[in-house]
């Protein structure tokens, strides 16, 4: 039934294999000491805050009644976080990809602690975008700060939470 | 009295707590801020070159010729990166640590200075006449170890060792699984048009160690490669009559597939490698068939009075997509794999050809002629969301990468009223359709086919 041909043509063989020997010394991109020792900051913090509000005046309590940024706060502050985002553009807009990152800040904008609030997601099996995600989001916030926050009203801000979604832009 | 006394205490201090809750509510009320747009330029990485021993150097050169291995390593990824379009490798010079130096510990702050996000460092050595490769991957910002890895092999597999180092960090930031460790073949052609001479030819994704597979005695067209392994399918002519062929890249044995009374063509293998799907031509219908590699049984898949060609399996082999002329012009359609269930997906103007399935499954790449101008594009498996990557005086035959994020495809070029002027090269561009790139070949080119990750 088949008729099958035979030539000798130019043969074409990839040479041995290269074997992957090790990965050394590998490190978590997230060493859970640290975490550990920021849990432990973020405590102090807490403490200190309450020692603050014990002693809230009449003038102050009507600024932490005034909740969110204003409008032109917010602006600023999303401008310059535009700017350090680099989105890593190989991932996939279908997917659910929204990192929620809490931030404890100084006055001056700089960053005490930053805190994956899905930190769970980050080392599951088949949530690698995620995971590429959360990190650009961390290094868009290390490259921004000190954060363009407002100048007054630190009680307001202190606690920030973003919320960096790409799906707008991967689905382009 | 005194349980009274207790009593009141306690709502007191109840009453006290509650306050205190509410106003430290009020106080930690928290703003969310919503990250919606980002900067869409690449990342900026720095690649330093890879550090190496003076004994180890000297070794190099006597075995590969290569005075400095581990720039040239680091060169490979470097060139695999920026073609990527999603990373900007920094220049060399700006680099203010030595490489040995940075591999064992970076000084983040000198690389923060000029900008990188990201750092690979490495260490090249040779031990017992083999080759030791060893990279990490540095997050800068976070001043943080990502990703450390060690490989050995052969010394003249050092540029595959760039690919494979590449295809880590690719992964490693994006999240997808990379495409440099591959292979493409292709049709080499060379000669006035008229008299093309056309040879298979094999060569790296980024255009190095090119092989030409066929001495030229015969017309080759359309090769594909076996997603599991080393075989190739391809088009050329048996008795003067165009016939799908098998050829073991590494034996160099080829074989005609089947026994057809008629012509044969437009051949590609079924996601497990097990089968070759192809159209079949006689009394100017053709129709789609498949043939078991294993026990060489031949099916009939489609049975139409229109001309089906262009078969392509979905990842998981349950779908087919081909073009027709049934409806009267060319389009795509998509059928179970028996042949069952044909469904229409593109209804755009213009004629429609060469569907691809993509290896991820979300998408088929096709070419589309409107308007005398050719376009290669992609939509989604129902045929809707249809995008235009790239449009040319003529181009076809669009191949994916194996993660489905970059498609090559060839390009002609016309001819002047001389009839010179006359070439064919491959281009790739991924799926934004803004990093359009020419791939590198010696002699023209078309026809391409990616192969799998080598290192799987």
């Amino acid at each position: 039934m088949k008729k099958i041909e035979e030539k000798k043509q130019n043969p074409e063989k990839i040479e041995t294999e290269v074997k992957q020997v090790s990965e050394f010394e590998k490190k978590e991109l997230f060493d859970p000491n640290n975490i550990a020792a920021l849990i432990d900051k973020s405590k102090e913090e807490v403490a200190k805050t309450i020692q603050t509000t014990d002693k809230v005046t009449q003038s102050q309590d009507k600024n932490v009644e005034r909740t969110g940024l204003s409008l032109s706060e917010e602006d600023a502050l999303k401008a310059q976080i535009f700017g350090c985002w680099s989105i890593p553009l190989g991932l996939p807009y279908k997917e659910n990809l929204l990192v929620r990152i809490k931030l404890k800040l100084k006055p001056d904008g700089s960053v005490i602690k930053s805190e994956i609030l899905d930190h769970a997601r980050m080392n599951k099996p088949g949530q690698s975008f995620y995971k590429v995600l959360a990190e650009s989001a961390l290094r868009a916030i290390r490259l921004c700060q000190p954060l363009r926050v407002p100048t007054t009203g630190y009680e307001r801000w202190k606690d920030l939470q973003l919320n960096f979604d790409a799906r707008e832009m991967l689905e382009g | 009295m005194q349980e009274k006394c207790w009593k009141d205490e306690n709502l007191k201090f109840l009453k006290t707590l509650i306050i205190l809750l509410l106003i430290q509510f009020k106080a930690y009320a928290l703003i969310e801020v919503d990250i919606t747009r980002g900067n869409l330029s690449p990342l900026p990485v720095a690649v330093s070159p890879l550090a190496s021993d003076k004994k180890s150097l000297v070794e190099v050169e006597k075995i590969l010729k290569i005075k400095d291995i581990g720039s040239e390593i680091s060169l490979v990824v470097e060139n695999n990166l920026k073609q990527t379009g999603l990373f900007n490798p920094l220049t060399k010079d700006a680099f203010l640590q030595k490489p040995d130096i940075a591999h064992f510990k970076p000084r983040f702050e000198d690389w923060k200075l000029i900008k990188a996000q990201a750092l690979i460092t490495g260490k090249v050595e040779i031990i017992n006449e083999n080759l030791r490769v060893e990279f990490r991957l540095w997050d800068v910002l976070a001043a943080k170890e990502m990703l450390a890895i060690a490989f050995t092999t052969v010394p003249t597999n050092w540029r595959r060792v760039g690919h494979i180092i590449t295809d880590k960090v690719y992964e490693r930031l994006t999240g997808e699984k990379g495409y440099f460790d591959t292979r493409i073949i292709y049709v080499a052609e060379e000669g006035p048009k008229t008299k093309r001479i056309k040879k298979l030819a094999i060569m790296d994704q980024d255009g190095f160690n090119v092989k030409y597979l066929t001495l030229g005695n015969e017309l080759v067209l359309t090769p594909r490669f076996n997603p599991t392994n080393q075989m190739i399918t391809y088009l050329s002519y048996f008795r003067n009559l165009p016939r799908v062929y098998l050829l073991d890249i590494e034996t160099g044995i080829q074989e005609v597939v089947g026994d057809f009374p008629g012509m044969t063509f437009a051949p590609r293998f079924s996601p497990d490698g097990k089968k070759i799907i192809m159209s079949f031509a006689s009394d100017g219908n053709s129709d789609i068939y498949t043939m078991d590699l294993e026990n060489r049984i031949v099916e009939r898949i489609t049975n139409h009075p229109s001309i089906d060609t262009s078969p392509s399996y979905s990842p998981n082999g349950r779908y087919i997509c081909f073009n027709s002329d049934r409806s009267g012009y060319q389009q795509i359609y998509v059928m179970k794999s028996d042949g069952s269930n044909v469904k229409r997906i593109s209804f755009g103007r213009g004629l429609y050809g060469t569907p691809v399935w993509s290896p991820r499954g979300d998408l088929i790449a096709f070419t589309k002629l409107h308007k005398g101008k050719f376009y290669i594009g992609v939509m989604r498996i129902d045929g809707s969301g249809e995008r235009l990557l790239t449009e040319n005086f003529y181009q076809e035959a669009p191949s994916w990468s194996p993660n489905g994020r970059v498609l090559v495809f060839y390009r002609e070029t016309k001819t002047d009223e001389k009839g010179e002027g006359f070439s064919a090269k491959l281009w790739s561009i991924d799926l934004t359709g803004y990093n359009e790139r020419q791939v590198r070949t010696k002699t023209d080119a078309s026809d391409p086919s990616w192969s799998s990750l080598l290192s799987n």
